[in-house]
């Protein structure tokens, strides 16, 4: 595959040649993998839709167990899937969070969605019959409509390129609105940190899953997390400014409320993660310390996303 | 108790107000944009340190810089504590329960008070000190022990009562000093209202002046007597004094009675701080119970009454075996209070009748027989069985000595001159037997206590002496009378001050007596040997007792002019002397001001390292 040449600068700075590079392996793998992501049974949306076999993948837990295979099972003591092909067309619609928070980490979680986003279009192109990408933080965003082919990817990335990041985060009211948007269910896949400063955060986020999971969207959570919120370097008296509505709150760090944070974290990335299996929704959770195309190719290769 | 020697430095704290501001200008804490606090948020809650704590810890900084000024303020100041050495358990509550405690002010008495004060002290009692409770009346007196139970000492707190004493408070914290095992480290505490003029200085720190009371004005009776005319028989006089201290003129109606009799009824006119005397003299007999009174309100009422008793002393019965003897005779007519019986010859069986019958037998020339149980005096007249023998006579004997009994102690015998003497040489076993004067040749005069029998002897015939005509004579005679029958009450003081013991002495053959209070309570003492020394006198009025067929009375009266005076005048130890030199009387003076820099030093220390550690993260 060509990299498209039509990149800004500020492709150029996002997805520079290295990133083009990574696309262009990553193509070798995409005809076999992206299959499974829409063929299969791991949503309950398109169950029974196709008749035709197609492949096997690793059982997990909330797919239907009629679709196991019992003599695999017997021989090799593992739970597999059968997977059948799909006779639809499905689109992927790319969700992507551009809201304050975004712009945090090293590297940004922004640009790390970015790319994430910009190598599912370029999978999904190269796949699928369509592929739209729609950014939101208070509100809906900017939107790519649905293209198709595997030459739109330029304009895939030009219009990644063109993003901006800094409103507060609404999931409840900017999903919703996406969900009534959209005209056919397909696959979407939300690449947010998750964050606002709502307190009621969880809450909100639920509501917009559920929005589009009524809506009838296949739904995956890519949750980004940067470092330096998994393990904060803070210490000492702060005044602590947030990102997305500008509240303060003064504070003394120590390892005792640093300990306490991780704790909260953890309560609040389970919750997530529980809701997500309880609702059907596959939830993959990514570092931006780890290489994006890793999270594609070995992370996400674990989950359903990528076979 | 904290002292501090330079308090105007306390002036420094002005500048913690300075320090708010400097505070408020240093670089403020580091502020950090972080993706969202929700979490943050949370984790502040989950750890259960609110806000306001949390921002107590954000500005500990703050927290230490006015610590450090409070500090240094204090040090500046020379603050010391001054606390009791180790021993320092033992403490004496002494209360005044002298007439002018009885005081009447707001609230009740000055004694009321001062118990209030004393439950005070005795609550504040720390665990293991002991307390020794004492009153201070016109003798101290031990209510308790050393005790450590609280109860106790207000138990025996409950029962302690105001009396109508004249007060004398040094001796009382003389003996509380006294009391103290260790005068360094105890402590004296002393309730009173301060109405005495005793110098309470004892050079002592130890001594903690609690003064109770307010100002009050009173008009007492400081003097009453009544008191038969020397000489006249049926004239008697009455002697009252009243004085006004309060700083107004005063008209106070005045009375006397005896018997219930009026003898006088007066309005005195009394300036300021005035005092009238009045010498009232009254046709008749004085005998029986005298009262004297002031009607008017005062603060003080215990001393607007007086007593006085008359006509109770008892006669002394004396029998005289003589052939006549003027000079005998008539010195018994100058003592007083003497029935004197005369006769000729004595029959020996009669004699111990006669000797059970009268207080003394005297035998004057008048050879006796076997003296039986009984008092004698033997003048020139030697009976059977006498602890002597006489060997015949010695002429001009010349008086060379005498001895120390009290029979011829203040008695002058120089001047006596004598013709002739009975030699008198000691017997086998003369054991008991003194010698009250004696010449070169012989003694004169003995006195012995033997088997019942008690004798002065006199081995010369008055009448061949010039004994008679010394003044020393009716001396010695008084003072044998007094040897030979002590337990009369003949010379019995009838009116006391109260608080005085009365020695009350009756016949050997009582053993029990009992005493009616002036409040009508009845109590019964017990006698040894004919003998009982009351001391509970503490209130007065008059006193009445009965031994046997025996009924007796005497008086008990503040009538004090300096207890009348209730005037808070007292000057008392200063309580600021006695910490300063507290170092040397048992008291440590800890020095704090080195403790407070150490303190102050540290906390500029730990916001030096606050501070700092804020700036590594900026």
């Amino acid at each position: 595959m060509t990299a498209p040449s039509t990149a800004t600068e500020e492709h150029a700075f996002v997805f520079d040649s290295e990133f083009l590079r990574k696309l262009e392996q990553l193509e070798l793998l995409a005809k076999k993998i992206f299959r499974g992501l829409l063929r299969g049974e791991h949503t309950t949306s398109r169950r029974g839709r196709g008749l035709e076999f197609s492949d096997f993948r690793r059982y997990r837990p909330g797919d239907d167990f009629r679709y196991i295979d019992w003599n695999i099972y017997s021989r090799l003591d593992r739970l597999v899937l059968k997977l059948y092909a799909s006779e639809e067309d499905v689109t992927l619609h790319v969700l992507m969070d551009t809201s304050a928070s975004m712009r945090f980490g090293d590297p940004l979680k922004f640009d790390y969605a970015r790319r994430l986003a910009a190598a599912l279009a370029y999978i999904g192109l190269n796949n699928l019959d369509r592929v739209s990408l729609t950014t939101f933080a208070h509100e809906l965003g900017a939107s790519l409509p649905p293209l198709k082919a595997r030459h739109r990817m330029a304009a895939v990335l030009e219009f990644l390129a063109g993003l901006e990041c800094g409103a507060p985060t609404r999931f409840r009211s900017s999903l919703k609105a996406f969900a009534s948007r959209t005209r056919r269910p397909g696959l979407v896949i939300l690449v947010s940190d998750l964050l606002s400063a709502d307190e009621s955060q969880e809450g909100e986020t639920r509501a917009g899953l559920d929005a589009l999971r009524h809506r009838g969207h296949d739904v995956i959570v890519l949750h980004l997390l940067s470092e330096e919120e998994i393990e904060p370097p803070l210490d000492g008296a702060l005044r602590l400014v947030d990102s997305e509505d500008g509240t303060e709150l003064k504070v003394t760090v120590d390892s005792q409320l640093r300990e306490v944070y991780r704790r909260r974290l953890r309560a609040h990335l389970d919750e997530l993660e529980r809701y997500c299996l309880k609702a059907g929704i596959e939830y993959l959770r990514a570092s931006t310390a780890i290489p994006f195309e890793d999270v594609l190719l070995r992370y996400l290769r674990q989950g359903s996303l990528l076979r | 108790m904290i002292q501090l020697a330079y308090p105007w430095a306390l002036l420094s704290l002005l500048s913690i107000p300075l320090i708010l501001v400097l505070y408020s200008l240093r670089p403020s804490r580091r502020t950090v944009v972080v993706s969202s606090t929700s979490l943050w948020r949370e984790a502040i809650r989950e750890r259960k340190q609110g806000l306001g704590l949390q921002k107590l810890l954000s500005d500990l900084g703050l927290l230490a810089l006015l610590l450090f000024a409070l500090a240094m303020s204090l040090g500046l100041s020379g603050p010391s504590l001054i606390t009791r050495s180790a021993d320092r358990n033992d403490a004496v509550l002494v209360v005044d329960v002298s007439a002018s405690m009885q005081t009447a002010g707001t609230g009740g008495t000055r004694f009321d008070a001062a118990k209030q004060r004393a439950i005070g002290l005795i609550r504040d009692l720390p665990d293991g000190a002991r307390m020794l409770l004492m009153t201070s009346g016109r003798a101290p007196a031990l209510r308790s022990a050393f005790e450590s139970e609280s109860e106790t000492l207000l138990r025996q707190l409950e029962r302690i009562e105001p009396t109508d004493e004249a007060g004398q408070p040094r001796e009382a914290l003389a003996l509380a000093l006294s009391m103290l095992r260790d005068r360094e480290t105890g402590r004296v505490y002393f309730v009173t209202d301060g109405a005495f003029d005793d110098d309470l200085d004892f050079g002592t720190s130890n001594i903690e002046v609690l003064r109770v009371g307010e100002p009050a004005r009173n008009v007492a009776i400081t003097r009453f007597d009544v008191r038969p005319e020397v000489g006249a028989g049926d004239r008697f006089q009455v002697l009252l004094t009243v004085r006004n201290y309060t700083d107004e003129e005063m008209v106070v109606p005045a009375s006397v009675t005896l018997d219930r009799k009026t003898l006088l009824e007066r309005d005195l006119r009394l300036g300021p701080g005035a005092r009238r005397t009045l010498v009232l003299p009254l046709e008749g007999k004085a005998s029986g119970e005298a009262r004297a009174r002031i009607e008017l309100s005062d603060d003080l009422r215990a001393d607007n009454q007086a007593f006085a008793v008359l006509g109770t002393e008892e006669a002394l019965a004396v029998l005289l075996f003589s052939k006549g003897n003027y000079y005998l005779e008539s010195a018994f007519s100058a003592l007083p209070n003497v029935n004197l019986t005369r006769l000729d010859t004595v029959r020996e069986d009669d004699l111990a009748r006669q000797a059970r019958i009268h207080d003394v037998v005297i035998f004057d020339g008048v050879a006796p027989p076997a003296l039986a149980p009984g008092n004698y005096l033997l003048i020139d007249a030697v009976a059977p069985g006498l602890p002597f023998e006489i060997a015949g006579s010695v002429a001009h004997p010349a008086i060379e000595g005498k001895g120390a009994s009290a029979l011829v102690r203040n008695v002058d015998l120089s001047g006596v001159r004598i013709d002739e003497a009975k030699r008198i040489v000691p017997g086998d076993g003369a054991t008991g037997v003194q010698r009250l004067f004696w010449s070169e040749q012989t003694t004169l005069a003995l006195a012995w206590l033997q088997g019942g029998v008690r004798a002065v002897f006199l081995g010369f015939d008055l009448s061949r002496s010039t004994f008679p005509l010394q003044a020393a004579f009716p001396l010695f005679l008084d003072e044998s009378l007094s040897w030979l029958r002590p337990r009369t009450n003949r010379f019995a003081r009838t009116q006391l001050a109260a608080g005085e013991i009365h020695t009350i002495s009756v016949p050997e053959a009582n053993n029990e007596l009992i005493m009616r209070m002036p409040s009508g309570d009845a109590a019964i003492f017990e006698l040894q040997d004919g003998a009982l020394a009351f001391n509970d006198t503490s209130a007065a009025g008059i006193y009445r007792y009965t031994v046997g067929e025996v009924r007796r009375y005497f008086a008990v009266n503040l009538t004090d002019e300096r207890e009348s005076d209730v005037s808070q005048r007292a000057a008392l130890p200063d309580p600021r002397a006695a910490t300063v030199t507290s170092a040397t009387q048992g008291q440590i003076t800890l020095a704090l001001w080195p403790y407070l820099v150490a303190v102050a030093l540290g906390l500029l220390v730990l916001e030096w390292a606050l501070w700092s550690s804020g700036r590594s993260f900026a």
